[in-house]
């Protein structure tokens, strides 16, 4: 993995995105008003997820956590649908409060109960589990209670969808993304001093708690607009470091996270392309994309490219 | 110099892991921890060394000017004062002892040592490009060693973090240590293997039950009587090496 074949491979995923069963009737038209902010917008919340989880796993020193696990984005998705309901559509660029709030709220939740009993960081994602079910049952009984056409509107966009917002939007949430990603970036000292467990983490003279609530907050602020441009899209946070940290063989932040974060966006650009493009004229949602191609790639790397770890122990 | 005032340690669930203890260590030395499983050594080192987070703790900690007790005591400045470094070390994250060792360094900007060089010292040259997470429990407790000295903090807790290295390297690093407490390092070490540790401290505490029961230079601590506190029913003769006249035990 190196500067050279990313760039390759994001080339590659732009022109797919914006190019592949394309109409040639209109193809201006198609391109400026439809793939472009579909791509920026691709860019923006795959960044902005394996940004996420490559942050997670590390805080929480898991490899299985990421905003799906942890319960984030089925908050983001009650809160949003709760607020939709209601009546309440506030917006900021054309993206969910509603969503944002329920993110925060989760992992407030979450994290109120780890500092309070101060539970081990093993425990953690098991909450968020628990969470992320209950936030899912709350949100399939809302939706049997609400009106039918709401609710289907709403299923596609738990399911992922991509062509809901604007180009303006689209580049809001990228400049966000990029915010964060420049952030996490300065954050990166701080971080690698999760790397060998919390037990550790002040013996690198990095203060535990500071760095984790900086970290979770920052996160699910990111998630929670995610979630509401975009819907749910799983994996891409809980695949893409793990891909990058093996393909480069560390795990130190100033290394991994430049490439967590372009990866993240080529994962889901491509995955979009996939999903417009393989039933044409028909739509997939980008979310069940994800993961159906992401899985098994993901277990082929984890089995086969890893000799000398995953079998053992 | 090291002022322990009135600590009491109980665990956060209200049980005592360790009872009202005060203490002065003047000057920096060698101090080792002997006890039982359960006697309260991990928990005295990990408070000494300033991890309160999921213990009850009241009393004072005094490091010399700086009390290791205040919220307001940044990690850094902590960690370059007095280190922690345990005995198990697990990461789900590849990262190399080089990386690791960087990262050491980074931790204290007052550090004078090198790298290469206490691995060259430490005999872990050979590990330096190796993944952490690859090694073998006597691997890592050796590298957990250089990372300790890499990073240069006055003083070094050792909990057991010799627990799995080989007799042929223990002795190697013992003697790398005495080299560093000769120059002003002061060093906690806790193990329950007293032939070893014999060979490099200059004190010796018996803890049991949360209380120091012994405490002083190892010549007058490890006798058969004490020793008996601590293991009533066992039967344990202390001797002299024949080679350096250094305290043994035999059981």
């Amino acid at each position: 993995m190196n500067k050279k074949n990313t760039t390759i491979v994001l080339i590659v995923a732009i022109l797919l995105e914006l190019f592949l069963r394309i109409d040639f009737g209109n193809t201006a038209l198609i391109i400026t008003e439809l793939r472009l902010p579909r791509l920026i917008l691709a860019f923006a919340v795959g960044s902005a997820l394996a940004l996420s989880g490559s942050v997670m796993q590390t805080v929480l020193n898991n490899p299985l956590a990421e905003p799906y696990t942890l319960g984030v984005a089925s908050g983001a998705a009650l809160g949003a649908a709760i607020f939709n309901s209601i009546g309440l559509n506030l917006s900021f660029f054309g993206l969910n409060v509603g969503a944002v709030v329920g993110a925060i709220l989760v992992l407030a939740a979450l994290f109120k109960i780890i500092f309070k009993t101060q539970l081990r960081f093993d425990s953690v994602v098991l909450l968020g589990v628990m969470l992320s079910f209950t936030c899912a049952s709350m949100l399939a009984i809302w939706m049997s209670l609400a009106d039918p056409v709401g609710v289907q509107s709403i299923t596609f966009w738990l399911l992922g969808d991509l062509s809901r917002i604007g180009l303006k939007s689209a580049i809001a949430l990228l400049s966000l993304s990029s915010v964060f990603y420049v952030y996490f970036y300065k954050f990166s000292k701080k971080l690698d001093a999760f790397l060998f467990g919390e037990s550790m983490v002040e013996g690198f003279g990095v203060s535990l708690k500071d760095t984790q609530r900086v970290a979770v907050v920052l996160v699910s602020i990111l998630v929670g607009f995610c979630v509401s441009a975009a819907g749910m899209i799983g994996f891409v946070g809980l695949m893409v470091p793990h891909f990058v940290r093996k393909k480069m063989g560390t795990s130190l932040h100033g290394k991994i996270l430049p490439y967590v974060f372009v990866w993240g966006g080529i994962c889901l650009i491509l995955s979009d392309a996939i999903a417009h493009a393989i039933a044409f004229p028909l739509e997939l949602p980008v979310g069940a994309v994800t993961a159906l191609i992401g899985a098994p790639i993901f277990i082929y790397l984890y089995i086969f490219q890893n000799k000398t770890r995953g079998f053992e122990s | 110099m090291i002022s322990f005032r009135k600590v009491k340690i109980n665990s956060l669930q209200g049980k005592t892991l360790v009872h009202e203890t005060s203490f002065e260590v003047v000057s920096a030395k060698i101090v080792g921890f002997y006890g039982p499983n359960g006697s309260g050594k991990s928990s005295l080192l990990k408070v000494l060394s300033g991890q309160v987070r999921d213990r009850e703790v009241s009393g004072e900690n005094w490091n010399d000017e700086m009390p290791i007790f205040d919220k307001n005591l940044s990690a850094k400045v902590r960690s370059q004062k007095i280190l922690y470094i345990g005995s198990d070390f697990q990461t789900p994250f590849q990262i190399s002892v080089r990386e690791l060792l960087e990262m050491a360094k980074e931790a204290n900007p007052s550090s004078q040592e090198n790298i290469s060089e206490v691995a060259e010292s430490f005999g872990i040259t050979s590990l330096l490009f190796r993944s952490f997470d690859e090694m073998s429990d006597g691997e890592k407790q050796r590298v957990m060693l250089a990372r300790g000295i890499v990073q240069s903090p006055k003083w070094l807790v050792l909990d057991e973090t010799f627990s799995k290295i080989d007799l042929d390297h223990s002795f190697h690093l013992i003697g790398e240590l005495k080299k560093r407490a000769k120059n002003g390092l002061g060093i906690f070490i806790a193990s329950h293997d007293l032939n070893l540790i014999s060979e490099m401290v200059d004190d010796l505490w018996f803890i049991k039950n949360g209380r120091i029961v012994v405490s002083g230079s190892i010549e007058d601590v490890l006798t058969t009587e004490n020793l008996k506190q601590l293991y009533p029913d066992r039967v344990v003769h202390v001797v002299r090496s024949p080679d350096n006249g250094k305290k043994k035990v035999i059981y």
